[in-house]
């Protein structure tokens, strides 16, 4: 079974193992760095940027860090859908050869599984790098112009990263699992579609316990502090991953809908209709923006807060925001590979009707237009939402300072979320218009 | 009844190495209902794709009214079907996504109608096929004869002046493809449309004033 | 013969003329040829010689088609036992049609314009059975129609494939003339 697993996994090449590998080494990698900055003694032995030195700020610090944990995670959940129409007719072949739903289970969750395990011990590496670039140092030699944001005096203890290890690899199978649940039910495959149930907002439950989770985890303190807050946020991370992903299909649902009965030109109708009929692969691309949209709020809550405290040594505490800029936008082409991902799978179940649509003169620059409203609808409001509740929360955590600078930067952080989100959409959509002009070519119509 | 509405002249086109089109020449007239017929392969649904400006050929002329179509930009040839043609298929056509009146009002949204007034016509059309009652309900819920309705009021709703059928009754049975026929020619010769009709079915072409068979990519 | 199975079915609706009984085969197969007054008569006398039916009213100074006749008890079993049998499903060789066309697919000249001219006749019919069938408002009549068009249809499928057996023949033997 492990051999039958094992060729699955890599049975359309390297991609997709290397890219579930990847999103796992970055989630244990930043893991790592938030124990390591957890277990930093209150006056650490090395010179680091004051926002890790400084126990007050060093929490939010280590909160920061583990949320960069979502988008990754994310992408990994879309990931894992790469290629599902071929992966679910492999497992369908092999439900009707015989195989038992709980082995087929199994199979799916080791073919996913031996990618994310790989990943998960990458991460050890991905930690010892990101120590060696952005690294403390002990006080002597100190570079005046390096960035000094990982402990590197501590680190994490053996148990620890086992811990790390073996919490990523899990994770990495759930998602794996949520992704794949469908097959075991229908062993024939889906020939005619009855309209699946509506979804549930039951994610927003999910997000206000992860919000919950947060705050309890910032505001911890006595002896067991460290380990706790830690807990703390590790399970408000996951509440707020699991949430975005759960609430995504309603939003996407919702917006179809109403926009559907307001649609007064073709290409939104066949976007929102196209969202109320199938909202789940949109709002799976659409969860990552949402994932990036809570880092960007707490981001910016983060600004104001080192605005706030510590005036002369601002210059410290802003760099590592710019890095986490960076991470945001290095994020947002995985997002905008998500969207294209969503958006040729779409296509190319569709083609039939795609190209009897352009037979009947529809223009491509219409089926664009669609698109880009059908990933557009979801993906902005997510981002949005995700701004506004990373930013509050981290507000009402560990962040003072003044209220007006904080809704200013809030707000700054949404218009910059919306632009780049827009960005995204049109860049997703650009991405795949090979794909789109493919669909439409009536060659698709041929029978004979 | 009689001017030429179509011209092709040695039309040819190739998929790959597979040639469909070997030089194909005729002309059809306005009004006329004609069936083209001929065995798998034959080229039938190429030709019918290449009158309607969908696909272009690789060498010979297409006149339609008088005016070189396969010439035309590819936006000008969709604002043409938009506007001119309607096309009815052998299956899978309706966005699964859209109801039934939504598939039939869409041709009129997308040439800007008001939606209320597209609504209000789709409606009626749907009517005039039968197939009121058939308005909210979504393609994947429709029998293979209803939803090929609802995609014979989608072509007609726009008044097109010819309508191109690839195999419209290849999917249903006989009573029932010969109820949609009967429905979509008595449409057509209602409205004085062009009828281009794709068949390898003899008794559908024995629908049609005239056949144009085609054996191999060419006139047999 | 069939034929005077037919009148069986017609008198089972009840008694029946001469002159009726003609016009109920003619309205149940408008395709065909319509049948004689002699054909009526001799089938009938052959049902009357059989005991399958018998005179029921005659009219005095009227000719044999305002004879009146009805089914007998053996009448009425002699349909109910021939509606129970079935047709053989074939053979349906039209044998002049399939000598011609044999003959001149093989001959090899004009094929294309053979089989073109013999589609011209077969699709001609075909229209106008289709017009009658859209006249007739009677669906059993149709039917019957049917019957005939489908036949004709199985006619063409036939031409069309004794073309290409011929021409596939043509292209394993001798590959280079076979396009011609």
């Amino acid at each position: 079974m492990i051999r039958l697993a094992w060729r699955l996994a890599f049975a359309h090449g390297w991609g997709r193992p290397a890219l579930l590998a990847g999103c796992t080494a970055i989630v244990s990698g930043l893991l790592l760095v938030t124990l390591a900055v957890l277990r930093l003694p209150d006056d650490p032995q090395e010179r680091l940027f004051a926002v890790v030195a400084d126990p007050g700020t060093r929490g939010g610090y280590a909160f920061g860090a583990a949320l960069l944990v979502i988008p990754p995670l994310l992408l990994l959940h879309q990931v894992v859908r790469l290629g599902t129409a071929a992966r679910e007719r492999r497992l369908a072949a092999l439900r009707l050869a015989g195989t038992t739903p709980a082995e087929v289970r199994r199979i799916g969750a080791i073919e996913v599984g031996i990618p994310v395990l790989a990943g998960a011990v990458l991460g050890l590496a991905v930690y010892g790098v990101l120590r060696l670039l952005l690294g403390g140092t002990t006080s002597g030699d100190y570079r005046s112009h390096g960035i000094h944001l990982i402990p590197t005096t501590v680190a994490p203890a053996w148990w620890e990263v086992l811990l790390v290890i073996v919490g990523v690899t899990l994770l990495g199978v759930a998602v794996g699992a949520l992704a794949g649940r469908r097959v075991i039910v229908t062993p024939l495959g889906v020939t005619r579609r009855a309209a699946a149930p509506a979804p549930r907002p039951w994610g927003a439950l999910l997000l206000a316990l992860a919000v919950a989770f947060g705050l309890g985890a910032m505001k911890v303190s006595g002896p067991q502090a460290h380990t706790l807050a830690l807990a703390g946020a590790l399970g408000a991370i996951a509440l707020a991953l699991v949430g975005v992903i759960a609430l995504a299909p309603w939003m996407a649902f919702t917006a179809g809908r109403l926009v559907a009965r307001r649609a007064t030109t073709g290409p939104v109708l066949l976007a929102a209709s196209r969202l109320v009929a199938e909202p789940r692969p949109a709002a799976r691309a659409a969860a990552a923006v949402g994932g990036i949209g809570l880092v960007a709020g707490g981001s910016a809550t983060f600004v104001v807060d080192v605005v706030n405290t510590n005036s002369d040594d601002a210059g410290y505490y802003l760099a590592p925001v710019a890095l986490v800029l960076v991470c945001l936008l290095l994020a947002l082409v995985a997002v905008v590979g998500s969207l294209a991902v969503h958006s040729v799978e779409s296509l190319l179940d569709r083609r039939r009707s795609i190209a009897s649509l352009t037979a009947l003169g529809v223009s491509s620059d219409t089926l664009i237009r669609a698109q880009r409203w059908e990933t557009g609808l979801v993906a902005l409001p997510m981002a949005l939402i995700g701004t506004i509740l990373g930013s509050s929360v981290y507000r009402f955590g560990p962040a003072g300072g003044s209220s007006i600078l904080w809704f200013a930067f809030t707000l700054l952080a949404l218009a910059l979320v919306a632009g780049l989100c827009w960005l995204a959409v049109l860049a997703a959509v650009r991405v795949v218009r090979p794909w789109t002009l493919h669909a439409a070519d009536p060659a698709n119509l041929r029978i004979e | 009844m009689s001017e030429i509405q179509f011209e092709a002249r040695g039309v040819r086109k190739a998929y790959g190495r597979t040639e469909a089109l070997r030089g194909v020449s005729l002309t059809i007239g306005a009004g006329e209902i004609v069936a083209v017929s001929g065995p798998s392969g034959s080229g039938k649904s190429t030709l019918m794709l290449a009158l309607a400006g969908v696909i272009r050929p690789e060498a010979g002329e297409i006149v339609y009214d008088g005016a070189r179509l396969d010439d035309l930009a590819e936006a000008q040839r969709t604002r043409l079907r938009r506007r001119q043609f309607g096309v009815v298929l052998q299956f899978g056509q309706l966005v699964p996504e859209l109801t039934a009146v939504q598939n039939v009002a869409l041709p009129l949204l997308l040439e800007r109608h008001d939606r209320a007034a597209a609504r209000r016509l789709a409606l009626g059309q749907l009517e005039r096929l039968g197939a009121l009652d058939l308005a909210d309900a979504l393609p994947g819920e429709l029998s293979g004869g209803e939803a090929q309705r609802v995609a014979a009021a989608r072509a007609l709703v726009t008044g097109p002046r010819v309508i191109f059928a690839d195999e419209p009754t290849g999917a249903l049975d006989t009573v029932g493809g010969e109820r949609l026929l009967d429905t979509l020619l008595s449409a057509a010769r209602e409205n004085d449309a062009t009828v281009v009709m794709v068949t390898h079915d003899n008794r559908v072409a024995a629908h049609a004033d005239r056949e144009i068979f085609l054996r191999d990519g060419v006139i047999a | 013969m069939s034929v005077s199975h037919v009148l069986l079915g017609v008198l089972a609706g009840g008694p029946a003329h001469g002159y009726d009984l003609k016009r109920a085969h003619d309205e149940r197969f408008p395709a065909t040829k319509a049948m004689l007054y002699g054909q009526v008569y001799s089938a009938l006398q052959r049902l009357q010689r059989d005991n399958l039916v018998e005179v029921v009213e005659t009219v005095q100074g009227g000719g044999p088609e305002r004879t009146v006749y009805a089914l007998t008890e053996a009448g009425h079993a002699e349909l109910a036992s021939w509606l129970e049998a079935t047709e053989p499903a074939g053979p349906y060789a039209a044998d002049e049609l399939v000598r011609k066309t044999v003959t001149a697919l093989w001959r090899g000249a004009d094929t294309v314009d053979f089989l073109r001219r013999q589609r011209a006749v077969h699709l001609d019919r075909m229209r106008e059975l289709l017009a009658l069938q859209a006249s007739v408002s009677d669906e059993t009549a149709r039917i019957a129609v049917d019957h005939t068009i489908f036949h004709l249809d199985a006619d063409l499928r036939w031409l069309e494939a004794a073309a290409a057996r011929v021409a596939d023949a043509q292209q394993t033997t001798t590959p280079r003339e076979a396009k011609a």
